[in-house]
């Protein structure tokens, strides 16, 4: 693992700012240290060269003076020649030997009276030794060796130089990383602060406070395009959260509408189970009734033939009985065709012939004027049985409803049409009868409701369900004293030929 | 190397016996005579005025190495030769031998024993012996107009128009100079020479 990386490491959780700032004053200090450190290592080099070349020339200088003192014998002007070298303080010791070594004469630097020319009574070679440097130059007479002289200079000087280097370069480090702090400080700003920006801008959405805050864009560079790139994915976000809301709004209908229909379904089954049962009952009822109420009949007929016309009161009575044997056995038909629900038959009818017929069929009393509007045109597909049956119930309605409205009316009118109206097969009864009140009407489909003195309330529920059965409807509009009109409805789709285009 | 041990030896007492001074001073004069005398010196005297003669000689030659003669001084033979002329009794015996075999400015030294001093004389240093002390005067005006370092022991001799006088002091070796007589005779001395005369006259 690279330095590099246990740094990478270090600064996992160290904000951004103080990175940033890290790599500034690591990146100056480096340079920096490198700078000076090579400066240093220069200024010692030259420094060192510097000396060596002055102790050089004045080792030169001596010999060359003292070369008659050295020839003469005079020690005493060798020792002054070497005297002068007291204006250089670096300068500790400073000998001349004659041939053989011999000491000739000796300077001792007042400040370092322990200093010699020898170490271990060996003469410096030339070169530094420790914390000195030694310079040896032969002193020379007409080309021939007849001395040298060995001068030995203190390095205090250079290493004085080099503490007082290391302290400046101290203290340019502590300026300059100062400096470079408050540089960094003031300037990372400009990059620090649009990624806080971000960063903030983030922990507020994620601590849900939506997604309607923008960060505010002040620069083109990399961390410029990364704020608009996140303002484009807040928005891309917004617009994808309304979408939702709004599917979320339909859905809601959605299932609103799938519940009711739902229940509409379930309630339609509740009601067709009941009739089921209903039906089931009425047939066996039914059937055990018409028996016992056909043997009545017999029996009555039998006994108004032998009674004849011989007892007007007996009479009446019978006519009475055989009118409730009638009604009875009205009920009983009425109570068979409701439960004979089945299963259709389809037949191709055609429409108006087929009306016709039934109507023939019906006893209407004369005093009831039929007005017929049928489309001859019209072929369908119906079960004949049972829409035979829709036909009576609801012409049977319409007439007692004249027939029974208290007061005189005028117009005892029944109206009978037939026809495609809104692509779809109609037949349509219209009476002038008393109309139903508004508080029956909401209850007219339901079984075994009646307003009738007699009945049992299955004339309409089968009317609706024979329709439905179809897949077409019933549609009651009424009003009050003027009559009710009465749309029998048959989808198209029952009609072949080509009559529809008419 | 034995040999010049022996040399060293031999020299050092006959210095002590000889004068009352400082180590220091008989160490270089033993230094001198190590430098100078060790190849030719092979059968010293333990006379102290060997050694002072001895001395004197190697000075004879030394004093050539800072004085520069004119260039007409030396004739244009390639064979020149650079004489050191010694008047009167001879004081240095053998000790002048060392001299012998000796270049000096690109000269063989040349050693000549003169009787008497003429202006014929063909001397660059000329040595004027204690014997002729009366007749300084009229040597120093012989040798006038030539080019003639002249060195004597005699009291007096800077004064009296020499250029070199040589003196014992505290056992040493030391000398005077007159350098208006250096200037006459046309003889350049170097600084170094003055720095080291004990007296200088100008």
């Amino acid at each position: 693992m690279s330095i590099l990386d246990h740094v990478a490491k270090f600064g996992k959780n160290v904000p951004i700012k103080r990175k940033l700032l890290f790599i500034v004053l690591a990146t100056t200090n480096a340079a920096l240290l490198l700078a000076s450190l090579a400066v240093i290592v220069f200024d010692r080099q030259s420094a060192k060269a510097t000396m060596q070349q002055e102790i050089n020339v004045l080792a030169r200088v001596i010999a060359h003076r003292s070369t008659a003192a050295l020839t003469f014998g005079d020690s005493q002007l060798a020792s002054e020649n070497l005297e002068t070298l007291s204006e250089k303080p670096s300068i500790v010791a400073a000998c001349i030997y004659a041939e053989n070594d011999l000491l000739f004469a000796e300077y001792i630097n007042q400040s370092g009276k322990s200093q010699s020319c020898n170490k271990d009574s060996q003469i410096y070679q030339k070169g530094f030794h420790g914390d000195y440097y030694i310079d040896q130059h032969e002193i020379k007479l007409d080309q021939i060796d007849i001395g040298r002289i060995v001068i030995k200079a203190s390095l205090s000087d250079i290493n004085e130089r080099l503490l007082r280097y290391i302290s400046v370069v101290i203290v340019i480090f502590i300026g300059a990383s100062i400096l470079a702090f408050i540089l960094a400080i003031k300037l990372q700003r400009l990059l620090t602060q649009p990624i806080e920006e971000l960063s903030e801008a983030s922990r507020a959405i994620s601590k849900g406070r939506g997604y309607a805050v923008r960060v505010k864009q002040t620069t083109n560079d990399e961390v410029g395009e990364l704020v608009a790139a996140f303002n484009m994915m807040l928005s891309g976000i917004e617009e994808r959260d309304a979408a939702l809301v709004i599917a979320k709004d339909n859905l809601e209908e959605i299932v609103k509408e799938r519940t009711k229909a739902l229940r509409e379904a379930q309630s339609e089954l509740v009601r067709s189970e009941r009739m089921a049962t209903l039906g089931q009952l009425t047939a066996t009822v039914s059937h055990e009734l018409r028996n016992p109420l056909g043997t009545i009949r017999t029996s009555v007929f039998t006994l108004s033939n032998r009674i004849k016309d011989r007892d007007q009161k007996l009479k009446k009575n019978i006519e009475r009985i055989e009118r409730n044997i009638i009604r009875c056995d009205n009920i009983i038909t009425e109570l068979l065709d409701y439960s004979r629900i089945r299963a259709l038959q389809h037949e191709k009818t055609n429409l108006s012939a087929w009306i016709t017929n039934i109507l023939g069929d019906i006893k209407i009393p004369d005093s009831i004027s039929i007005k017929l509007d049928l489309d001859d045109n019209i072929d369908i597909e119906i079960d004949r049985d049972l829409l035979r049956r829709v036909i009576i119930n609801v012409v049977d309605n319409a007439y007692q409803a004249i027939d029974e409205s208290p007061g005189e009316i005028d117009d005892k009118t029944i109206i009978i049409k037939c026809g495609l109206i809104n692509s779809r097969t109609e037949i349509i009864v219209i009476d002038t009868g008393m109309g139903i009140s508004d508080d029956v009407l909401p209850h007219i489909f339901e079984p075994l409701y009646s307003t009738k003195g007699f009945g049992v309330g299955l004339g309409l529920p089968v009317v609706k369900h024979i329709m439905e059965q179809h897949g077409g409807g019933v549609e009651v509009t009424t009003e009050k004293g003027v009559g009710t009109r009465v749309v029998l409805w048959l989808p198209s789709s029952l009609n072949f030929g080509n009559q529809i285009a008419s | 190397m034995l040999i010049k041990k022996h040399h060293i030896d031999r020299e050092y007492q006959s210095r002590r016996r000889l004068e009352n001074s400082s180590v220091i001073g008989k160490v270089l004069l033993l230094l001198f005579c190590v430098c100078f005398f060790y190849d030719v010196y092979a059968d010293a005297e333990s006379d102290a005025q060997a050694l002072e003669y001895k001395v004197k000689a190697a000075y004879l030659y030394n004093f050539t190495k800072f004085i520069k003669w004119p260039n007409n001084a030396f004739s244009s033979e390639s064979n020149s030769t650079l004489n050191i002329c010694i008047a009167g009794d001879d004081p240095f015996g053998d000790a002048i031998n060392l001299l012998k075999n000796k270049t000096a400015k690109g000269h063989q030294v040349n050693v000549i024993y003169l009787d008497k001093v003429t202006s014929d004389s063909n001397c660059h240093v000329l040595f004027i012996s204690r014997s002729l002390t009366n007749n300084v005067d009229n040597i120093l005006q012989e040798v006038a107009s030539k080019n003639v370092l002249t060195v004597s022991e005699i009291e007096g001799f800077a004064m009296k128009g020499g250029c070199i006088r040589l003196l014992v002091m505290n056992g040493k070796v030391r000398f005077n100079i007159n350098i208006k007589a250096a200037q006459k005779a046309e003889l350049k001395m170097s600084a170094k020479l003055l720095e080291l005369a004990k007296v200088v006259i100008e």
